[in-house]
């Protein structure tokens, strides 16, 4: 997935986002080994302190981890990468809610509207 | 860093001065050939009537165009490669003003020094013969002569005074078209103009200032020699050669002084002044 | 090493009458790199050439790494000017034998390697290349010295989108936690990405000095939008 940066948040918090959503969907593999800062910071054309600070923060996290001299890697706690993806999917579907709210929907309509649409999907 | 200067600099400036060279030289040897077989005298139709023009004409060419060349890089290398979009590159290595003009001008020095050497070796090729030969032992017999007569010491110190003169002539030019340069690109707009006006000025405060000296100094009413000049026995040929020796020294010294004020105003325009294009 | 790579205390300069620079006072930290961001006219020229000692500033005082603007300086600055100063008449390899001669801190072969990787043939002549490729040469020579302070003078003025990536990832690369890099320009938002901080100068005036994170946060909009409120006409 290309990286992309929206104008109103700050960079760092955007790489972070995007970074937990590549360890999620596995695009960044359990355990694995990531790239250095600098070669991480080339592939998503960002400053390199920029990408240091989103790293540290995912690292405070939990999510990723450095080993003292051969780098940084991906966590290898299923559980945490499953709660994160659990948090972040209740982001979105707040996200989604909200902006339905913001087109008159109500909560029972929601559903509704939801299940027609997946059902559409699924034939 | 003066010699990296240098170096960079007659890299620069040879792709211009050795081919010049070479078309005299040449042009030299092929009418010395051409003279020496009688070729312009044979008759040999169109051929050697056009050779026998083209030949000469290029060669006097050639002899001008290496002192035209001579002004221009002097005048050019300073104009464009420090005062042009490359002096962008030239004022931010690590050198200091001083070593900038420097490399310019010993390098133009050099190739001045080079291209009458070059001239007088053509010179050389071309009227070289048994009356050439004679002369130059007239030349020798007669500068022996005179050492025996005036002092071999005095003689010496003539030829090194004329050489010194020739040099620092040449240096006082390039420092006063370099100070020109300066002045002019001072201003935004007229460069060459400015540049221009400042020779124009120069020479002329110059002009006055020696006119000055010469009618007051010099030749007063009384005619008064000047203190350098007293004490000469002017009735001897040791004597006037010692005076004329005398009074070279002075206009030695005067160039050298010029000389060294166009330097300092130039480095502190170059080092303060500086504009860029 | 000192702690700041660039101080500047009231710096002024005046041509004729005109006021190009008004009492500038900054201090940049290093390891950064930095948006020199203004409009046209607004001083970031001047200012970055008087870093280089190409002008003499009126009042004030210059320290690079703590050393006064002359030869030390220029040891440590590497600077890119706005227009190109090769001598056409050189090849490429002369003009890299001539950094290699000047500057201690500049690698041959990390020059040679980016010349090649952009298919410039090192016995070429500038006089043939294309502009854009002169441009390149230059980044390259810039870019290959271990410096203390990069000046790169509008490096993606007037260059293809390709060309601008390019450049703005040989920036990346060639980070250097003890060296900065100054970016003037007036297209913020093809560099904004890259910068750490962003400083705004208007009519020889620094208005704002800050993390791009920070006005990103401060004002919800990127550095462009922030920039296009402030300089709104």
């Amino acid at each position: 997935m290309a990286w992309t940066f929206k104008d109103d948040r700050p960079i760092y918090s955007q790489l972070v986002e995007q970074i937990k959503i590549k360890i999620i969907s596995s695009e960044w593999e359990l355990g694995g080994r990531l790239s250095s800062v600098r070669e991480l910071a080339e592939q998503a054309g960002v400053n390199p302190n920029t990408m240091q600070r989103a790293l540290a923060e995912l690292e405070r996290d939990g999510l990723v981890h450095s080993k003292r001299t051969s780098g940084r890697f991906v966590t290898e706690d299923e559980d945490m990468i499953k709660g994160v993806r659990e948090a972040v999917a209740a982001e979105n579907i707040a996200a989604f809610m909200e902006s339905m709210k913001r087109l008159g929907f109500t909560e029972s309509e929601i559903m509704d509207e939801f299940k027609k649409a997946v059902s559409q999907q699924t034939v | 860093m003066l010699s990296k200067l240098l170096k960079y600099e007659f890299k620069a400036t040879s792709r211009v001065f050795l081919p010049a060279y070479a078309v005299l030289l040449i042009a030299g040897a092929i009418q010395k050939i051409m003279l020496q077989f009688g070729f312009y005298n044979k008759d040999m139709g169109v051929f050697s009537k056009i050779l026998g023009s083209i030949v000469p004409s290029l060669l006097g060419a050639a002899v001008v165009a290496i002192f035209v060349v001579t002004l221009v890089v002097m005048i050019n290398r300073f104009r464009k490669s420090l005062l042009g979009r490359e002096g962008y590159l030239m004022f931010t290595l690590p050198v200091n003003t001083s070593q900038l003009i420097l490399s310019k001008a010993i390098a133009v020095l050099a190739w001045a020094i080079l291209s009458c050497i070059i001239g007088l070796i053509t010179v050389v090729i071309l009227v070289y013969d048994t009356d050439f030969v004679n002369f130059v032992n007239d030349a020798i017999g007669l500068v022996g002569e005179a050492s025996r007569q005036a002092g071999a010491s005095n003689v010496v110190l003539f030829f090194i005074e004329t050489v010194l003169t020739f040099i620092f002539g040449i240096v006082n030019l390039t420092f006063m078209i370099y100070l020109c340069l300066s002045i002019g690109q001072l201003s935004n707009k007229h460069r060459g103009l400015c540049a221009i006006g400042a020779f124009v000025g120069i020479n002329f405060v110059l002009r006055n200032i020696i006119l000055a000296i010469i009618s007051n100094v010099l030749f007063t009413d009384k005619f008064v020699p000047p203190f350098y000049l007293c004490g000469y026995d002017t009735e001897s040929i040791v004597g006037i050669l010692q005076m004329m020796n005398a009074f070279m020294l002075a206009g030695l010294v005067i160039v050298i002084i010029e000389l060294l004020i166009y330097f300092f105003i130039t480095k502190y325009i170059l080092s303060n002044k500086l504009n860029l294009e | 090493m000192t702690e700041f790579v660039l101080e500047c205390t009231g710096v002024s300069k005046k041509y004729g009458k005109k006021e190009v620079l008004k009492n500038i006072n900054l201090q940049l930290e290093r390891g950064k790199i930095i948006g020199l961001l203004g409009p046209n006219g607004s001083g970031k020229t001047t200012l970055i050439k008087i870093i280089n000692g190409l002008l003499t500033a009126d009042e004030g005082d210059i320290k690079v790494s703590g050393e006064q603007i002359g030869i030390e300086s220029k040891k440590i600055i590497s600077y890119l000017p706005d227009r190109t100063y090769l001598a056409d008449w050189m090849k490429v390899k002369d003009i890299v034998g001539m950094f290699d001669d000047f500057y201690k801190d500049f690698s041959r072969e990390k020059a040679e390697d980016m010349l090649k990787r952009l298919n410039i043939n090192e016995d070429d002549r500038l006089k043939t290349l294309s502009k854009g490729n002169k441009e390149k040469v230059q980044l390259i020579l810039v870019m290959s010295r271990q410096a203390q302070l990069y000046l790169l003078d509008e490096p993606i003025g007037g260059v293809d989108p390709a060309a601008r990536d390019y450049i703005l990832n040989t920036i990346i690369t060639n980070y250097n936690p003890d060296a900065s890099v100054v970016i003037s320009t007036h297209l913020i938002s093809d560099v904004e990405k890259v910068l750490d901080e962003a400083i705004f100068i208007n009519n020889g005036e620094i208005v704002l000095h800050e993390s791009v994170d920070d006005i990103r946060e401060k004002y919800s909009t990127s550095v462009d939008g922030y920039f296009r409120e402030v300089f709104k006409c």
